[in-house]
């Protein structure tokens, strides 16, 4: 989108006042001292890497969106409706409702058993010890660099907005996370992740309402997003349309077309992350039993859906502000004098929130980071323990053992985590990419679990070299754009893609490579008997779906009422 | 499992009674504050002012606070 202007990041802090100080110092209390009251329920490995699975399908499902609900998520997709407009939608929709609901409705019964512990453990179940260790350990990578970077950026926020020490903020915020995750491991992390969310909501629902009153409405905001369109050249709907202008990347902002955002978002990456990143799957393993855990990300869904409501609300508001010469409303600059989409959240809530409020706000930018950052230390924790370190390492620990080796790799984890800042300091330019790598990472672990499930002929050694090849090519892919020895959209099939659209289809090929080398594999390797298979496989016995309940009860029930509204929604916003 | 913990783990608050408790206590802190700023206002007004967003808000907060609270006060998982 076009710049009416930005201001340098030294000419804005949000002032905090006393009574803004004592809201946030009363969350940090309360989350620590919750960490306390915790310990004392944490006896086995099971209330620690899985909360006891005690969990109800709400509270598993609260925690679910809430370890999805990161700093970066929220202030990010603000900022990408800002340069988007509406169809930052689809990262809300197409990339997350299917998904959520297969992984509810079709693939949480061959999860959710007592001897699987981890999506890797599922991988061992499945496949062999070889395909869990590599996964694992790429899973676990994966998390501490998410988590080094996320430390970083957050770090960065709270020094351009608040004014606060870099360093401190860093170490400050591991430090909390270390603490009340080491006391009580995940269920700790779940019960923070629980208040993080309702202070996240009460933070920052206010602003699109806020944001709608000074506009004019919903009526207005389409109107002068309309107007905004014609004024730069384009077609009235370029801001407003989703679908209706992805026939050609050069009709839309994200220059992306409806194939790109069917088979990447939609498949590779939204079903890469929803149904196999264990970071939030994790928080369905808590659930008390199968019908719990079969609701949690269907129950996620809904929050989905009202979280990008709200995001997109407040980009599409920031954008008409600044838009609108005399409201005053400026995006702050990056050094090299880009545009800072990423300010828009904190600027709208610099603009809107009084004294106090301002307090609540703040306290909703530090959970967003805590809670990220508790989601992936409380998954690398028991990843770490049960697939690397009990699988590998000491294969005879005791329950007391696992729970001091996830104590101390929280620690650890989050020391790593801080070095990752630190290391992301030195090269800033590289923080661009790593979300885009770990999308990458994704896909070929969807491709051999998904079909996995379904198709009893693929082999232990075919699923391996599926998930190591698919790996190598996704990253050679990458490196290939990014030293420019091709350009971005030489994996396309269509000419003219933008950066969004190249991610997409390395995460198409990423996905197809993994897919066809675990096939081809398959044919010539020996695969599992079907006694191996029970559970596991699709048709191979009867799962178990959970106690008899009354239809409106159920997880298909209401996975159809959310498909439903993802049908409304796509077609509204047509 | 063993008995002993069988007994501390039926101890347990359920979440929705200390988020009930933290709703609470930063709502009432929003919705007091909002109203000592119409006895004396902030020195940089911001925009949208005149809704007095902070008393109505907070107290949003605090019903809805004080309703998973009471509900869960007594409630044991």
């Amino acid at each position: 989108m076009e710049l009416a202007g930005t201001a340098t990041l030294a000419a804005f802090a949000i002032q905090l006042t006393g009574v803004d100080w004592l809201i946030l110092l009363i969350y940090l209390g309360f989350v620590v001292g919750l960490g306390f009251y915790l310990k004392k329920f944490t006896h086995t490995d099971e209330d620690f890497f899985l909360a006891g699975r005690r969990n109800s399908a709400w509270v598993a499902g609260v925690a679910f969106m809430s370890a999805n609900m990161g700093a970066m998520e929220v202030i990010g997709y603000t900022g990408t409706a800002v340069k988007y407009g509406i169809q930052c939608a689809h990262f809300y929709l197409i990339s997350a409702v299917p998904a959520m609901v297969v992984l509810g409705v079709v693939m949480m019964p061959f999860y959710y058993s007592g001897r699987i512990k981890s999506i890797p453990g599922y991988l061992k179940e499945r496949f062999d010890e070889k395909t869990r260790v590599f996964n694992a350990a790429v899973f676990s990578i994966m998390m501490v660099l998410v988590s080094g970077i996320s430390l970083y950026l957050l770090a960065l926020l709270m020094q351009a907005f608040l004014g606060w020490n870099w360093h401190l903020s860093v170490w400050v915020g591991a430090g909390l996370v270390a603490l009340y995750v080491s006391l009580a491991g995940l269920m700790s992390a779940i019960f923070t992740e629980v208040i993080q969310f309702f202070l996240i909501w009460a933070g920052i629902l206010i602003l699109p309402i806020l944001g709608l009153v000074e506009v004019g409405g919903p009526a207005e905001v389409w109107h002068r997003l309309q107007q905004v369109a014609l004024a730069q050249g384009h077609a009235a709907n370029y801001y407003t349309s989703i679908w209706a202008t992805t026939t050609d990347p050069g009709l839309n902002p994200m220059q992306v077309t409806w194939m790109s955002l069917l088979l990447g978002i939609g498949f590779a990456i939204g079903f890469g992350y929803w149904t196999t990143d264990f970071l939030i799957i994790q928080r369905a393993f808590s659930a008390k039993d199968v019908r719990s855990a079969r609701l949690t990300p269907i129950i996620g869904s809904y929050f989905k859906i009202l979280l990008g409501t709200v995001v997109i609300c407040s980009g599409l508001v920031a954008f008409l502000l600044m838009n609108q010469p005399d409201s005053g409303f400026h995006l702050l600059s990056k050094p090299d004098g880009s545009a800072d989409y990423d300010s828009a959240m904190p600027l709208l809530m610099a603009r809107y929130f009084p004294p106090g409020l301002m307090g609540l706000g703040v306290t909703a930018l530090v959970a967003m980071l805590m809670a990220g950052q508790a989601g992936n230390m409380s998954a690398f924790t028991a990843v770490w323990t049960y697939d690397l370190y009990h699988s590998v390492i000491n294969r005879n620990a005791s329950q007391a053992q696992l729970v001091r080796v996830g104590r101390l790799a929280t620690v650890a984890g989050l020391g790593l985590a801080v070095l990752g800042a630190y290391a992301a300091r030195k090269m800033p330019t590289a923080i661009d990419y790593l979300q885009a790598i770990a999308s990458m990472i994704l896909a070929p672990g969807v491709a051999v679990i998904l079909p996995g499930m379904f198709i009893r002929r693929m082999t232990p050694t075919g699923a391996f070299w599926g998930l190591v090849v698919g790996c190598a090519s996704s990253f050679g892919m990458f490196l290939l754009q990014q030293l420019q020895i091709v350009d971005m959209g030489y994996f396309s099939p269509v000419k003219g893609v933008g950066f969004m659209a190249a991610n997409f289809w390395r995460a198409v090929w990423a996905w197809l490579i993994s897919f066809g080398v675990a096939m081809i594999v398959s044919v010539f390797t020996k695969p599992k008997s079907n006694e191996e298979l029970k559970g596991l496989v699709w048709g191979m016995t009867r799962l178990s779906k959970g106690e008899r309940v009354p239809w409106f009860k159920t997880p298909e029930f209401w996975g159809a009422v959310t498909m439903i509204l993802f049908v409304v929604l796509n077609v509204a916003l047509w | 499992m063993s008995e002993q913990r069988k007994d501390s783990a039926h101890q347990m608050r359920p979440i929705w009674f200390f988020v009930g408790e933290l709703l609470i206590i930063i709502g009432l802190i929003v919705a007091l504050t909002g109203l000592w700023e119409l006895h004396s206002p902030p020195a940089h007004k911001p925009v949208l002012w005149e809704l007095h967003t902070g008393i109505w808000w907070g107290l949003v907060i605090v019903f809805f606070g004080g309703v998973l609270f009471f509900a869960n006060r007594k409630a044991r998982v």
